[in-house]
């Protein structure tokens, strides 16, 4: 689904910060991104969903290259971005967070459908509030619904456990795998948290210095790889 | 680097020679042209205190006419003895002229940038919108003329005879060039450098522990003093003020002389103020209203894609020796 | 009766140039100085046209389309390189106001045209006898106020418009073009600009310096106002027409102005985002 080579990427004025990145992504997987802080791991989810330009190497979704391609023709060919820190429309109402992110595509009908709202039954509820009212972990399920809204063929998720407490953690990481194993949607997600990982995704790629440097690691019993916890995550 | 520093020595000896081309002109140009020459110098001294609060620091303002305006009717108003006991002295009314735009120019600062201080966007309009009101205001005052304005300003004289053009322009070119190393000394002082980054980012400044605040009021006020000075430069040459001296008008001229010469280095500022002016001058009769056309195309042009002006780049000066790369 | 009449009256002519105003301002934060001279688009496209024998309702609907024809081009030629900066979008778009009033004055010249009331003749409302064609200005107004809130706030393009406005690139990470949802709101209100040219031109007198007189009014009830959503523009514009109609039955319109623009000032100096956003909070 997500062929990615010899990915290079940085900031105007902060050198390249990906560097030779290779990856690549089978559909309907659930493929985990690892690292530190500061690894990279947002600029290459950026990189992918193309608010950042990569300086070179090529990106390929579903066969057609999509390199060149700005931001919302990559969006409107399939890809869903959940950005680190969520970003969900703090001033709309839930409702309109969710109706934004389907009416962005062209050829979507504006009403957001049923099995949504039943996955995530508190966005249902307090759909007439304000998104920005919500608390954290119910604005994580937002940022998911609104790019689940878009019907995407790859969802692309940046540290979704991020300040979230442990419940809900194993709430949201199970309805994600639910959705992989209903829908055949792939999933590529950055995280540092074992716990959104181990037990749920399929298999985990570590990225170190703005390059892959291991990846197809299985991602069952990563939490007693001591060696790759230390080498990769300095646990 | 090298390259850097070359080109700076370009820009030290385009500066030494603009100035020396500006000396020549007082020999070789004839008397009318030269007394409208020493106007334009006027209006040289008014571009460089504008580049120094919006080149240096980032400060746009659409008021600037209020300073020029308050020295010109300042000085009209000081020399024709319309106050009491002040006399008619020359001396006299360049203070009071200079000072009145200071006070002013404080003032507005005061009321501007107090507190969490206006965006760039709201101190445009808010100052755009004094000038209006200052300029309308004039014109309702009975007192300094109304629409007409206030004739008969006393020209500058030596020994109870009037100063002929060629010394009056050398005199304004002295003056000129004394502002000139003034503002040039500010721009490339560490306060010109905290200006600059002011500029560039007012709240990481302010988070370095600097009262931006004061920084940037202390540069309105230099810009507004030049502004009077030269308003009453202007005003004891052409010997008539008029309320659009302080208007809407003449600030966004002063805004198209200096983004077209070049808004962050002071002598680009000011030549961009004489070629401006000089072309409008000789062009507008020809030209007509074409004139104001052209130049409103040059202006948008400057604006999108050079933001150094026309003459930025050739008068840029080497970077100050302390911000030198050894 | 007459003077609450007067006072909407203005506030209806006030509120038809900020609308537009309110998208290109408060919806794209670009201050577009040239917003006086689109209103002199759409005014002098009904000079042109009826000048030319066709009828006045032709050339207000053609104003908008000038209005959009010249909004589009300068935002392709000029606001889109600027877009990130902020204070030359400033300059840039006072530049282009020099060139669009002087391009009217090199073809309609400086003088001022008028331009034949369509809708003669007087009407009585709440027992006082009104101009027809300035209550038509005062309900298209309300009207046209009505339908930019419902399309700004109740409906799917307002929702896109608004989703670029609040996180550009979340909005184009979610699908939408943001570059074609800028021309649209620039469009757009440079076409209400032209509108609201058009249809005020039999009242006024139609002079190159017209829209320059909109210019500090229109800004000024905005930022009193606030920009987040039309109730603040609503309010500035209120506030603007409101306290200029009373004063003005005691002093003259200079001495008006001047003491409305220190009052404006004197807000925006300690209500900087707009009196109404702080009641909110
Ligand atoms: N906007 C930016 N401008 C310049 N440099 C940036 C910017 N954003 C990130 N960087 C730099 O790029 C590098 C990688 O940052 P990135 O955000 O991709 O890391 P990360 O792996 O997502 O870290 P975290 O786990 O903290 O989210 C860092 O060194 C950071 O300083
Ligand atoms: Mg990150």
């Amino acid at each position: 689904m997500l062929e990615i080579r010899q990915l290079a990427a940085g900031y105007p004025g902060g050198g390249r910060v990906l560097d030779g990145l290779d990856l690549s992504v089978p559909e309907g997987a659930f493929v985990a991104v690892l690292g530190r802080n500061g690894m990279g791991k947002t600029t290459l989810m950026r990189a992918i969903c193309g608010l950042l330009r990569a300086s070179e190497g090529t990106i390929g979704l579903g066969g057609e290259d999509i390199t060149g391609l700005a931001s919302y023709a990559r969006a409107q060919r399939g890809i869903g971005y959940v950005p680190q820190g969520r970003e969900i429309f703090g001033d709309f109402t839930v409702a309109e967070n969710l109706t934004i992110g389907r009416i962005a595509k062209p050829g979507l009908s504006p009403a957001v459908p049923r099995h949504l709202l039943e996955l995530f039954p508190i966005l249902a509820e307090r759909s007439r509030q304000r998104a920005g009212s919500l608390s954290g972990g119910q604005q994580q399920q937002l940022a998911i619904a609104r790019a689940l809204a878009g019907e995407p063929r790859l969802l692309l998720l940046d540290e979704p456990a991020e300040g979230i407490q442990p419940s809900i953690v194993q709430e949201i990481a199970q309805k994600l795998r639910e959705i992989v194993d209903t829908t055949g949607l792939t999933v590529l997600m950055a995280e540092q948290n074992l716990a959104m990982v181990d037990g749920w995704a399929d298999s985990l790629a570590f990225v170190d210095h703005g390059a892959i440097a291991e990846s197809g690691v299985a991602a069952a019993g990563i939490r007693q790889d001591q060696s790759r916890l230390s080498k990769y995550l300095s646990i | 680097m090298i390259g850097a520093k070359r080109e700076g020595r370009t820009g030290l000896i385009a500066t030494g020679l603009c100035w020396i081309i500006l000396c020549g002109v007082g020999v070789l140009v004839d008397d009318w042209l030269l007394a409208q020459v020493a106007i334009y110098l006027c209006y040289g001294i008014f571009a460089m205190g504008l580049s120094l609060i919006w080149g240096q620091a980032g400060i746009l303002s659409f008021g600037q006419a209020i300073f020029f305006g308050a020295g010109a009717y300042g000085f009209a108003v000081a020399t024709l003895d319309m106050l009491p006991g002040t006399g008619t002295g020359i001396l006299t009314g360049l203070v009071f002229a200079v000072g009145l735009a200071t006070v002013l120019a404080w003032a507005l600062a005061w009321l501007t940038f107090a507190g969490r201080g206006l965006s760039g966007a709201h101190f445009a309009i808010v100052t755009l919108c004094a000038a209006a009101v200052v300029e309308i205001a004039v014109t309702r005052s009975g007192f300094l003329g109304g629409y007409n304005g206030l004739f008969g300003v006393a020209p500058f004289t030596w020994g109870g005879e009037m100063i002929a053009e060629r010394p009056m322009y050398y005199i304004m070119l002295g003056v000129a060039f004394a502002v000139f190393l003034g503002v040039t000394a500010i721009v490339r002082s560490p306060y010109g450098t905290v200006l600059e980054a002011i500029r560039d980012d007012e709240n990481r400044v302010a988070h370095l522990g600097y009262e931006t605040r004061r920084l940037k009021t202390v540069a309105f006020v230099i810009a507004g003093a030049l502004s009077g000075l030269s308003g009453a430069l202007f005003a004891a040459q052409f010997g008539f003020v008029s309320p659009s001296l302080l208007g809407f008008a003449l600030s966004t001229q002063v805004l198209i002389w200096v983004a077209v010469g070049g808004r962050a280095v002071p002598l680009a500022a000011m030549v961009g103020a004489l070629v401006v002016s000089g072309a409008e001058n000789t062009l507008s009769n020809t030209l007509g209203d074409l004139w104001l056309l052209v130049i409103g195309v040059i202006f948008v042009v400057v604006v999108i894609a050079a933001k150094n002006g026309l003459f930025g780049t050739l008068f840029r000066l080497p970077p100050p020796k302390r911000l030198r790369k050894t | 009766m007459e003077l609450f009449l007067d006072t909407l009256n203005y506030f209806s002519l006030l509120m038809l140039v900020v609308l537009g105003l309110v998208v290109i301002f408060g919806l794209m934060n670009v201050i577009n100085m040239a917003h006086g001279e689109f209103l002199l688009v759409g005014a002098y496209t009904v000079v042109g046209i009826t000048g030319a024998g066709y009828s006045f309702w032709l050339a207000l609907a053609l104003a908008p389309v000038a209005g959009a024809v010249v909004g589009l081009l300068v935002e392709a030629l000029v606001v889109r390189r600027i877009y990130h900066r902020f204070l030359d979008t400033i300059l840039a778009t006072w530049g282009v106001s020099l060139i669009l009033k002087q391009g009217v004055i090199l073809v309609f010249g400086p003088t001022a045209q008028s331009v034949a009331n369509p809708l003669p003749g007087v009407m009585n409302v709440f027992g006082v006898d009104y101009p027809r064609m300035r209550l038509l200005i005062m309900a298209v107004a309300i009207l046209l106020t009505l339908v930019l809130y419902i399309a700004m706030f109740r409906s799917n393009l307002g929702l896109r418009l608004r989703a670029v406005i609040a996180n550009r690139d979340m909005a184009s990470a979610l699908g939408l073009n943001t570059r074609r949802m800028d021309m649209a709101s620039f469009g757009l209100g440079a076409a209400l600009a032209g509108f609201a040219g058009a249809i005020i031109s039999p009242v006024m007198s139609v002079d190159p310096q017209m829209g320059a007189g909109f210019l500090i009014p229109s800004f000024l009830s905005i930022l009193i106002g606030g920009v987040n959503s039309l109730i603040g523009p609503l309010f500035g514009v209120a506030a603007i027409s409101g306290s200029s109609n009373l004063i003005a039955g005691w002093l003259s319109q200079a001495d008006t102005q001047i003491i409305v623009f220190l009052m404006a000032m004197v807000v925006i100096r300690f209500f900087p985002e707009g009196i109404l956003k702080r009641r909110q909070k």
